[in-house]
């Protein structure tokens, strides 16, 4: 159970007054991922929602972390337009929890289409990386040190993602036959390829007579709707297990940017991040 | 630690370290217009050496600076004062190819063009295609996020590098991948500029090779019209695996030498391709021509065979060349813009050109955004650094005030180090250093690149003579 409720809708800059004023900080978007419901003591911060800047001929979407992401597939179907995200909690945990779609899975587009992020540091002020451009060198990368720190960094108020257009069809096909895997193995880059038990699923995306010529090329393969699958949501599921020197690099970061351990305890003590 | 220029290798480092003039003179530079004045060079084949040189410095209280090809544009490449030079080209293997799921581990100074050419008996290629491909590593790439016409629909280096086995500023030794830590420390190594360690081996992704390709040459009767034709393009939902555009300069200087067809009538051409399956190259290629002769294309020609598509490409990647042709000296800048506008910011820079007095050339990547405009000038005439400098200075500012940002691909480094400020604020830069310190403490991993002076900044040694920032 949260402890407090989540100061909905506060503006950035109460946000960074209660930031600065904490000792001990919990970050929670919609708490999808369960991470406020164990938590003690200390302020419960959430950050704004609602679309800043959208801009489809650019392909590229500016919110505040704290949208939902079924509210910004609204406004992205209105232009025809998708982020492979889930349609879990908001866009601010899904980064902090680097929350990829099924096809993110496989290729990680997540990092790959966050563009730039504004932060509520520890001590309250707020830094940003990236730019509101497709293609971006300047400085180190703290957009992808970002996406996946589980709020152990600071609370992302705005990001500006990548759009993409939706493909003129999409079909799921499944088969259990052996001759699957290879079979799908051979297609030219399909959107998904996933296996449940002994079951391969395929996504195919793109042009209509593309996917149908495909779809006839595989044999042994049946249509069907998106499989049922769990997206790692829970804190269990968090990426690996760090050790060695990736560990102390992790602890080294967050000492520099949390030097006080405010945020996110309970995460920062579960993966031994404390300092 | 002291630091001294005038400090005696050790035995151990003796006959592994070079200090000859002539190969100190090489290393001091790169394809910048900066040189540097390193102390020493030496030449590692394995990560264990690697992590020698990097030991030594250490204890020597010796800067180092991890050097690929030297084809950086920025000046990353350029070694501070008497710092060590650990030139990675000997470590050139491709250590395995996994066909099956389309990965390899390479050492960071395999060629990129190497690459994909070896590949290519597999159907798989490296995607991330730089123009200067030909001689840049892989190691390159990583340490600059390195970009090409390709990266368009498939993404900057970034989005294929799987892992990273690094030498970090400590000599110690680790590997950045998915699964051994929370925090991406991949992706934060990626573009660093070599300033995180140096990557000794890369986890690379391999793409399919494409089964059709079309690559269209479409010309413009002015620069306004190819610019906004590559935002109706982009905002009708195609996106191009490459989207060029080269001004009428650019164009006819590369066509008297390498005889591509290009159109020397037009003001500007694009390149456009698009490839994947049947269907959607062709349905693509259609709605491709559909929009530029909308946009008031002036000529439209498809490349007929791989013969032509190489041709086309090879006179893109090789215009820098061309441009010797015509001035002694260039510099080449590198911003983006928001792609909507391309067109205002390209009539601000002729502009800016014209008020310098200095000839300016076009060939960039117009599906990113990505501008780089050439300036050209003969750097024995009195003054003209000045304003060379002077119109880069602006076409940053004007870049930035259009929305965009300071580099695409080529990286910060020297050069664009003391515009940090112009995009960032204190607190951004603090938090970029930060990040630098996790990785390197004491900064002696590429000293006073990236983050200007004043930023928390606590690196050793100094800065390059004859830099210009
Ligand atoms: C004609 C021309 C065209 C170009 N076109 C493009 C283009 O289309 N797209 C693009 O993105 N760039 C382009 N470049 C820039 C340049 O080629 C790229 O930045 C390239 O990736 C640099 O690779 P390199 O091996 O030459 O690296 P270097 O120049 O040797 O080094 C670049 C930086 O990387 C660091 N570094 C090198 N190796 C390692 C390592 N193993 N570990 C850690 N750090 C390392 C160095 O310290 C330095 O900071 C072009 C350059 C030229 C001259």
């Amino acid at each position: 159970m949260l402890k407090q409720t989540p100061n909905l809708g506060s503006s950035v800059d109460v946000l960074q007054q209660q930031m600065a004023g904490s000792d001990a900080v919990c970050i929670v978007g919609q708490n999808s991922s369960g991470v406020a419901d164990s938590y003690a003591d200390g302020n419960v911060l959430q950050a704004p929602a609602g679309i800043i800047s959208y801009e489809p001929d650019e392909l590229m979407i500016s919110l505040y972390a704290g949208s939902t992401i079924a509210d910004i597939n609204v406004a992205l179907q209105a232009a025809h337009q998708r982020i492979l995200i889930p349609e879990i909690g908001t866009i601010g945990g899904a980064i902090a929890t680097r929350r990829n779609g099924l096809r993110g899975i496989q290729h990680q587009t997540l990092p790959n289409n966050v563009l730039r992020c504004s932060v509520i540091a520890a001590d309250g002020s707020i830094f940003q990386s990236g730019g509101q451009v497709v293609k971006n060198v300047s400085g180190f990368d703290l957009v992808k040190l970002l996406v996946g720190s589980w709020g152990l960094l600071g609370l992302i108020v705005e990001v500006t993602m990548r759009t993409e257009p939706i493909p003129q069809a999409s079909q799921w096909l499944y088969s259990s036959e052996p001759s699957a895997v290879e079979q799908v193995n051979n297609l030219y880059r399909p959107a998904v390829v996933t296996h449940i038990s002994d079951v391969t699923y395929v996504l195919l995306e793109g042009n209509e007579l593309d996917v149908r010529e495909e779809t006839s090329r595989l044999n042994g393969f049946e249509t069907c709707d998106m499989p049922l699958m769990t997206f790692p949501t829970a804190m269990t599921q968090m990426a690996g297990v760090s050790q060695g020197l990736p560990l102390s690099i992790e602890k080294e970061i967050r000492k520099q940017f949390d030097p006080s351990n405010k945020l996110n305890r309970h995460i920062a003590t579960q993966r031994n991040l404390l300092t | 630690m002291i630091f001294g220029l005038t400090f005696e290798y050790s035995k151990e480092m003796s006959g592994v370290v070079h200090t000859n003039t002539a190969e100190l003179f090489l290393v001091g530079q790169d394809a910048s217009n900066m040189t540097g004045n390193p102390a020493g060079v030496c030449y590692p084949t394995t990560t264990e050496e690697v992590q020698d040189a990097v030991r030594w410095a250490r204890a020597n209280g010796v800067a180092f600076i991890a050097r690929g090809a030297g084809t950086g544009l920025a000046g990353g490449a350029i070694p501070t004062e008497g710092s060590l030079v650990i030139s990675l080209t000997k470590m050139n293997r491709i250590r395995n190819i996994d066909i099956h799921r389309r990965t390899a581990w390479v050492e960071p100074g395999v060629l990129n063009a190497d690459l994909s050419r070896h590949t290519s008996q597999f159907g798989l290629h490296f995607a991330p295609d730089p123009s200067s491909q030909q001689s840049c590593t892989i190691g390159g790439n990583v340490a600059n996020n390195s970009g090409g016409p390709h990266c368009l629909s498939e993404g900057v280096t970034s989005a294929h590098i799987l892992s990273l086995e690094v030498v970090l500023p400590s000599g110690e030794v680790c590997v950045f991948d998915s699964e051994n830590s929370l925090f991406d420390l991949r992706g934060a190594f990626i573009g660093s500029e070599g300033m995180f360690g140096i990557a000794t081996a890369i986890e690379v992704r391999l793409l399919q090779n494409p089964p059709h390709v079309s690559t269209m040459v479409v010309g413009f009767s002015s620069v306004h019209a190819g610019a906004m034709a590559v935002s109706s393009i982009i905002s009708s939902g195609i996106i191009p695996s490459a989207l060029e555009m080269m001004d009428a300069p650019i164009t006819r200087a590369v066509e008297e030498y390498v005889h591509a067809g290009f159109p020397l009538d037009a003001a500007a051409m694009l390149i456009v391709e698009i490839d994947g399956l049947e269907h959607s190259v062709s349905h693509g290629s259609r709605e491709v021509k559909e929009i530029v002769m909308r946009s008031g294309a002036t000529s439209f020609t498809v490349a007929q065979s791989p013969v032509e598509r190489a041709l086309i490409w090879k006179g893109r990647k090789t215009a820098f060349g061309a441009i010797a042709r015509i001035q002694p000296n260039y510099y080449l800048h590198d911003t983006v813009v928001p792609r909507k506008k391309l067109a205002e910011v390209l009539s601000r820079v002729t502009q800016i050109a014209d008020e310098e007095r200095l000839q300016v050339m076009n060939v960039f990547h117009a599906g990113d955004g990505n501008l780089h405009p050439i300036l050209m000038f003969d750097k024995r005439i009195d003054g003209v650094m000045d304003r060379v400098h002077r119109a880069g200075a602006e076409i940053v500012r004007v870049s930035l005030e259009a929305g965009g940002v300071l580099s695409g691909e080529h990286g910060i480094g020297l050069e664009k180090r003391d515009f940090m400020r112009w995009m960032f604020s204190e607190n951004d830069l603090m938090f970029q250093q930060k990040l630098r310190s996790a990785f390197d403490p004491d900064g002696i991993s590429n000293p006073h690149k990236v983050l200007p002076r004043g930023s928390g900044c606590a690196d050793i040694a100094s800065i390059p003579p004859g830099s210009w920032v």
